[in-house]
C-alpha cells in the first residue's frame, strides 16, 4: 500500500460509522456467547513443553495414582503413648469414607500380615528359584536335621514358643528362608522409612504414625481438591488435643496455588485501575479520558469471550496476563487520545495511524512468536493477546475518537523534560555507562528452568512438607521408575524380567526394588517348580526317613512334619495371578499399573545420575520400555525450555530490527529506534542481577513483551522526532510508559513467584526503554542537529 | 528365617509373659482381703497395688501338650523380673535356656546348640511391644490390655480369671482363651492355662514367688551375649 495512501483510507472507513456499529456489536455478541462458556484451570503441566519424554512423564504420573495419595502423619504429645495413638488412626480410619476416600492403609495388622505370609508361603515351589531349591540337598543330612529340630524344640522352651509351632512344622529345614528376605520389599518398595507396630506404620522413634489415604480425586481436580481436603481437616480436627496431624499432599498444592493465583488476579486488577483511574484523574484532569482506560478493559473482555468460542478451558495464567496486556493495550488510546485533541482531530490521528500500525504489528509479530513455543499456556497469551492488541488498536482509532473533542492540547509536550537536549551530552554519558554496568550483569544471571519456581505453594505447607520429610523419607530422593510396558500382565512381567537381568549386570541387583523378585513370570514359575519336583521326587523319601529318626529323640509324633510333606504339592497352580495372593495384592498399585490397552511393571532404583545413565542404554533399545526419573526430568524440562528461549530470542532478534527498518525505512532511524529495546533488555538483566534472582521461563517471555514495547517507543518517538510531528508523541509515549508500568508493577505485588518474576521484568525493561526512547533519542536528535547546524 | 517368626512368637510371648504379674498383684490386693470381684473393681484394685512393686521372681513348671510331639513337654524354671525394662526366663530342665530382655535388646541362648542370639528390640518393633505389654502389667495400667482382651469371671471360688482375645487382634488367631486360677487363699496365681486355636494347651504353674526380692545382677547375663 502507498505510504499516503494510509492516512486516507483510515478517514474514508473511519467515517462509516454504520459497519464500525455493526462489526462492534457482532463482536460482543460473539464474546458474551464466548463468555458463558468460560472455564478456566490453574494446571501447572500447561506451563511447560510440549516434549515427548516429558510428556510421557507427565502422562505417567497422571495415570499412575502416585500423585493422588494423601498422607496423614499423627503424632502424640507427651505423656500420651504410641498405642493411645495408634487407637486414634483407627479411629479415624474408621471414619474416612467414600466419596472422598477410597482406601486407608494405616499398616500391615500383624493378623493380615500373618495370614498374607502363609498365603505366600504356600507358593514356595513355583517362587524359590532352581538354584535355592538345590541349595536344600546340603541340609538332607543327619547333623543339620537335627541343628534345625534343637531350634525348633528350644524355641519351645520359651513360654509363646508354641505359638510358632505349626508354622516351623511347614518348614522344619527353613527352605523358605529366600522368600522371607525378598518380602523386605514390602517396607522398601514404599518409599517411607517405616516400621510396624501393633500392625501399623510407625516412624523409626515410634513418636509418629502414618496414614496413607487413596481417593479417585486427581490432583488436578482443583475443586475435588478443595472438598477433600476441607473434608480431611474436618475429621482430624476432631481428634483429641493431645495429638497433631499433617496433611501432605499434592492436593494442598492445587489449592494453595490456585488461591494465590485468585488472590494476586484480584489484586492485580484492583490496583492496576486505582493507579489507571489516578493517572489519568490527575494528569489529564478530564472525566472521559477514562475513557481510554475503559477501552482495552472491554477489548480484553470482549478478546477473552472470543476465546472461549475457540478454547474450552483457558489456564489462569492467562487472565493474570490480562493485567500486564491492558498495559500494552491501553497505550494506543493514549496516543489517539493526545492526537484527537489536537486541532485538527481525526486528520491529526491520520498521521499516527502509520507508526501505530507499525507498534502494534511489532508487538503482534513478538506475541505471534509465542506459537513457536511447544508450551499450550503460552500460544494462549500469544492468542488473547494478539486479539486484545488488535480490538484495542481498532478501538482506540476507530471508537475513541468520537468521544473527544479537538481543539484542546492536554498537557505539554515537554512537560516531563524540558531541558533534555541541555543535557545531551551528560544524558548520553550517563547511557553509556548504563550499558556498560549491565552488559558485565548479563552473563552473571542465570537461567532457571526448574519448574518448581513456578509452583507458588504457601511457605506453611512447604514447611509442613519439610518435617514431614524428616519424619519419613529423611530427605531421601524419590526412586527413579522402570516402566515396562505390554499387552498383558503376563507379557509385561516377562519382558521386565529381561530388562532386569541386563539391568543387574549394569547397575548391580541390590540397587533395584522389581516385583520380579516375589512374583516372576508364568514361565520362570514353571521352571522354578519343574526344578522343585524333580529335587523332591529324588528326595522327599529321603528327608522323612532324617525326619523321623532325628525328630524321635526330640519327642516329635511320626506325623509332626506332614504339613511340609503336604505342602510340597500344593501351591503349584500355575496359572494364579498376583492379585490373588494377598500379600502381592497390597504392592498391586506400587508395581502394577493397569491401562485401557496395556499393562505396566515397575521397578525401582536410585535416582543417580550414573544409574540412570546406565539404565538408558537398556530402554533405548527396549521398545516399550521407558525411565521415570525426576532428575531426568529436570534435565529435560531444562534442555527444553533452554533451547525454546533460544529459538524465541533468535527471532525476536531477527525480526524486530527487520520490521524496525520495513517500517521506518531509513537505516539511522532503525538504529535509533533500537535504543529503547536494547536499554529495556539490559536493564531487566540489571535488575535480576542486583536482586539476585534467576531468570525464568515466565521471566524470559515478558521479556519478549518488553522488547515489543520498546519497539514501539523507539518506532513512534523517532518518526515523531524526524518528521516534527505535532501530535504530542512524548506525551502519549509517557503516558503510555506510565501505565505499563501500573500495569506490570502490581505483579510486584503478587505473591505469585510467576506473576512476580513478570512484574519485575516490565518495570525494569519499561522504564530503561522509555527513558531510551524520552531522553537518549531526543538528544541524539539534538546532537546530531548541532553537528548539521555546526 | 528367625526374625520372621520370632516376631511372632514374642508377641505371642508377650500375651503369655504378660499374665504372670497378675499373680502377685492380685496377692497383693488379696491381702486386703477384698472381695470385690467385678471386672472393673478387680483391676482396678490390681492397678492400685502393683505401684510398689519394683522387681519379682518365681518358679515356674511349664507343661505343654502339643499334638506334634508324643509326650508332654515339662519345662522347668525361674523368672526374673525388674521394672522398668528386665526379664528373664531361665530354663533348667530339660536343657538349659534363657531368655533375657534388657532395656532395648533380647538375648536368647540354648546350651543344646551353645548358639546365642541378639536381637535389637528398635529393629524387632514386636519385641519392643514385648516390653511394653509388660511393662504395663508391672506400673498397673490394664486399660490398653482390655483392649485386647475380654475379661470374664469364670469362678469366684477359687477365683478363675479367663481372658479371651477380642476380634481383629493378632491373638485371636493363636489363642482361644487365656486362664489364670488363684489359690484357695487368693494370695498367689496357682496356674495359668493357654489354650490355643488348633487344641494345643500350655500349663504355667508358679511357686515361692517373691516380691520385691534382690535380685543377682547374673540373672540378667547371657553366656556369649556382647554386652
Amino acid at each position: 500500500m502507498p505510504r499516503n495512501k494510509l492516512p486516507e483510507l483510515y478517514i474514508r472507513s473511519y467515517k462509516n460509522s454504520r459497519l464500525i456499529a455493526a462489526c462492534s456489536c457482532l463482536l460482543i455478541l460473539l464474546s458474551l456467547f464466548g463468555i458463558f462458556q468460560a472455564s478456566f484451570d490453574h494446571n501447572l503441566s500447561q506451563l511447560l513443553p510440549q516434549d515427548t519424554e516429558i510428556d510421557r512423564t507427565l502422562q505417567f504420573f497422571a495415570e499412575s495414582d502416585f500423585a493422588n495419595k494423601v498422607i496423614i502423619s499423627l503424632s502424640a504429645k507427651k505423656p500420651h503413648t504410641l498405642s493411645e495413638l495408634l487407637r486414634e488412626v483407627d479411629s479415624l480410619r474408621q471414619e474416612l469414607d467414600k466419596p472422598f476416600i477410597k482406601e486407608v492403609v494405616t499398616g500391615l495388622s500383624d493378623k493380615g500380615f500373618n495370614r498374607d505370609l502363609n498365603d505366600f508361603l504356600l507358593y514356595a515351589p513355583q517362587l524359590l528359584t532352581p538354584s535355592e531349591t538345590r541349595d536344600i540337598k546340603e541340609q538332607l543330612n543327619k547333623k543339620s536335621v537335627r541343628q534345625n529340630l534343637q531350634g525348633i524344640y528350644s524355641k519351645m522352651m520359651n513360654p509363646g514358643g508354641s505359638f510358632m509351632l505349626s508354622m516351623h512344622l511347614k518348614d522344619p529345614l527353613g527352605v523358605k528362608t529366600p522368600l522371607f528376605k525378598r518380602l523386605k520389599i514390602l517396607s522398601s518398595s514404599m518409599g517411607y522409612q517405616v516400621e510396624i507396630k501393633n500392625g501399623h506404620f510407625v516412624s523409626k522413634d515410634g513418636k509418629h504414625a502414618l496414614m496413607i489415604i487413596d481417593t479417585d480425586i486427581p490432583v488436578t481436580d482443583s475443586k475435588g481438591s478443595q472438598k477433600l481436603i476441607s473434608y480431611l481437616q474436618e475429621k482430624t480436627r476432631d481428634l483429641p488435643d493431645y495429638l497433631e496431624s499433617s496433611i501432605v499432599s499434592g492436593h494442598k498444592h492445587t489449592i494453595s496455588n490456585q488461591k494465590i493465583i485468585k488472590s494476586d488476579i484480584k489484586r492485580t486488577l484492583l490496583i492496576a485501575a486505582v493507579g489507571f483511574i489516578l493517572l489519568f484523574g490527575f494528569i489529564l484532569r478530564e472525566a472521559r479520558a477514562v475513557l481510554v482506560f475503559i477501552m482495552p478493559s472491554v477489548a480484553i473482555f470482549v478478546a477473552l469471550g472470543l476465546m472461549f468460542l475457540y478454547y474450552d478451558t483457558l489456564s489462569y495464567f492467562v487472565l493474570g496476563m490480562g493485567a500486564v496486556v491492558t498495559g500494552i493495550a491501553i497505550d494506543y488510546g493514549i496516543h489517539t487520545y493526545i492526537a484527537a485533541r489536537h486541532v485538527q482531530g481525526v486528520e491529526n490521528i491520520a498521521r499516527i495511524v502509520k507508526p501505530l500500525l507499525s507498534g502494534a504489528l511489532t508487538t503482534i509479530g513478538i506475541f505471534a512468536a509465542y506459537y513457536l513455543s511447544t508450551v499450550k499456556a503460552y500460544h494462549q497469551i500469544a492468542t488473547f493477546a494478539i486479539l486484545s492488541l488488535t480490538l484495542c488498536l481498532a478501538g482506540a482509532v476507530y471508537i475513541l475518537p468520537r468521544f473527544f473533542r479537538p481543539g484542546f492540547n492536554p498537557v505539554n509536550k515537554n512537560f516531563l523534560f524540558p531541558d533534555r537536549i541541555a543535557y545531551k551530552y551528560t544524558i548520553l554519558s550517563l547511557w553509556c555507562i548504563f550499558l556498560a554496568v549491565s552488559t558485565s550483569m548479563v552473563v552473571q544471571v542465570e537461567f532457571n528452568t526448574d519448574f518448581k519456581a513456578l509452583d507458588g505453594t504457601s511457605g506453611e505447607i512447604m514447611q509442613t512438607e519439610k518435617k514431614f520429610d524428616e519424619i519419613w523419607t529423611k530427605n531421601k530422593r524419590d526412586p527413579a521408575i522402570l516402566v515396562t510396558s505390554a499387552e498383558n500382565r503376563e507379557q509385561a512381567l516377562q519382558k521386565n524380567e529381561d530388562i532386569l537381568e541386563k539391568a543387574s549386570s549394569l547397575i548391580g541387583k541390590q540397587n533395584i526394588v522389581s516385583i520380579a523378585a516375589i512374583w516372576p513370570c508364568k514361565e520362570t514359575r514353571r521352571e522354578n517348580l519343574n526344578a522343585w519336583n524333580k529335587f523332591w521326587q529324588k528326595h522327599e523319601q529321603e528327608l522323612r526317613d532324617l525326619l523321623g529318626t532325628c525328630g524321635e529323640e526330640y519327642g516329635f509324633s511320626q506325623n509332626a512334619f506332614q504339613p511340609f510333606f503336604k505342602g510340597l504339592s500344593t501351591g503349584t497352580i500355575e496359572d494364579i495371578g498376583p492379585e490373588q495372593i494377598s500379600s502381592i495384592q497390597k504392592l498391586k498399585d506400587r508395581f502394577f499399573l493397569e491401562k485401557k490397552d496395556s499393562f505396566q511393571v515397575l521397578s525401582f532404583f536410585p535416582d543417580k545420575k550414573e544409574l540412570v545413565a546406565e539404565m538408558q542404554k537398556i530402554t533405548r533399545n527396549s521398545q516399550g520400555t521407558f525411565l521415570v526419573s525426576k532428575r531426568e526430568f529436570a534435565r529435560q524440562l531444562t534442555t527444553t525450555v533452554a533451547s525454546q528461549i533460544k529459538s524465541l530470542a533468535a527471532i525476536a532478534a531477527v525480526l524486530i530490527p527487520l520490521l524496525t527498518i520495513l517500517l521506518l525505512r531509513r537505516l539511522s532511524w532503525a538504529a535509533l529506534a533500537l535504543i529503547p529495546v536494547i536499554s529495556g533488555i539490559l536493564c531487566v538483566f540489571l535488575a535480576f542481577g542486583i536482586l539476585g534472582y534467576s531468570l525464568n521461563a515466565p521471566a524470559l517471555f515478558a521479556l519478549l513483551v518488553v522488547t515489543g514495547l520498546c519497539i514501539d517507543y523507539g518506532i513512534f518517538n523517532v518518526y515523531a522526532y524526524g518528521k516534527q510531528l505535532p501530535t504530542g508523541t512524548p506525551t502519549a509515549i509517557t503516558l503510555s510508559a506510565v501505565s505499563t508500568l501500573i500495569g506490570g508493577g502490581v505483579l510486584l505485588l503478587a505473591d505469585h513467584p510467576m506473576f512476580f518474576h513478570v512484574g519485575l521484568t516490565m518495570v525494569s525493561g519499561i522504564l530503561a526503554g522509555f527513558l531510551g526512547a524520552i531522553v537518549v533519542i531526543p538528544a541524539i536528535f539534538a546532537m546530531k542537529k548541532e553537528n548539521q547546524n555546526a | 528365617m528367625f526374625k520372621g517368626l520370632s516376631r511372632f512368637s514374642m508377641i505371642l510371648l508377650c500375651v503369655n509373659l504378660c499374665c504372670l504379674p497378675l499373680m502377685s498383684a492380685t496377692s497383693a490386693a488379696n491381702q486386703t482381703n477384698n472381695n470385690q470381684l467385678d471386672k472393673d473393681s478387680v483391676l482396678s484394685e490390681i492397678e492400685n497395688r502393683m505401684q510398689d512393686i519394683k522387681t519379682l521372681s518365681a518358679e515356674f513348671k511349664q507343661t505343654k501338650q502339643l499334638s506334634a510331639f508324643d509326650r508332654n513337654l515339662v519345662i522347668k524354671g525361674k523368672m526374673y523380673l525388674k521394672k522398668p525394662h528386665k526379664l528373664a526366663w531361665h530354663v533348667s530342665s530339660p536343657s538349659p535356656y534363657r531368655m533375657v530382655i534388657r532395656e532395648n535388646t533380647l538375648y536368647q541362648w540354648d546350651k543344646a546348640s551353645g548358639e546365642t542370639q541378639t536381637l535389637s528390640l528398635d529393629e524387632n518393633p514386636a519385641f519392643t511391644a514385648v516390653a511394653k505389654q509388660m511393662q504395663m502389667w508391672f506400673s498397673g495400667n490394664y486399660k490398653d490390655l482390655l483392649q485386647d482382651y475380654e475379661m470374664e469371671i469364670k469362678e469366684k471360688d477359687p477365683v478363675r480369671l479367663s481372658f479371651s482375645p477380642r476380634a481383629q487382634t493378632m491373638a485371636r488367631d493363636l489363642i482361644r482363651r487365656i486362664v489364670i486360677t488363684f489359690d484357695k487363699n487368693r494370695e498367689y496365681i496357682q496356674q495359668i492355662r493357654i489354650m490355643e486355636k488348633n487344641k494345643d494347651q500350655t500349663n504355667i504353674n508358679f511357686s515361692n514367688i517373691e516380691i520385691n526380692p534382690s535380685i543377682d545382677s547374673s540373672a540378667w547375663e547371657v553366656e556369649g551375649a556382647e554386652e
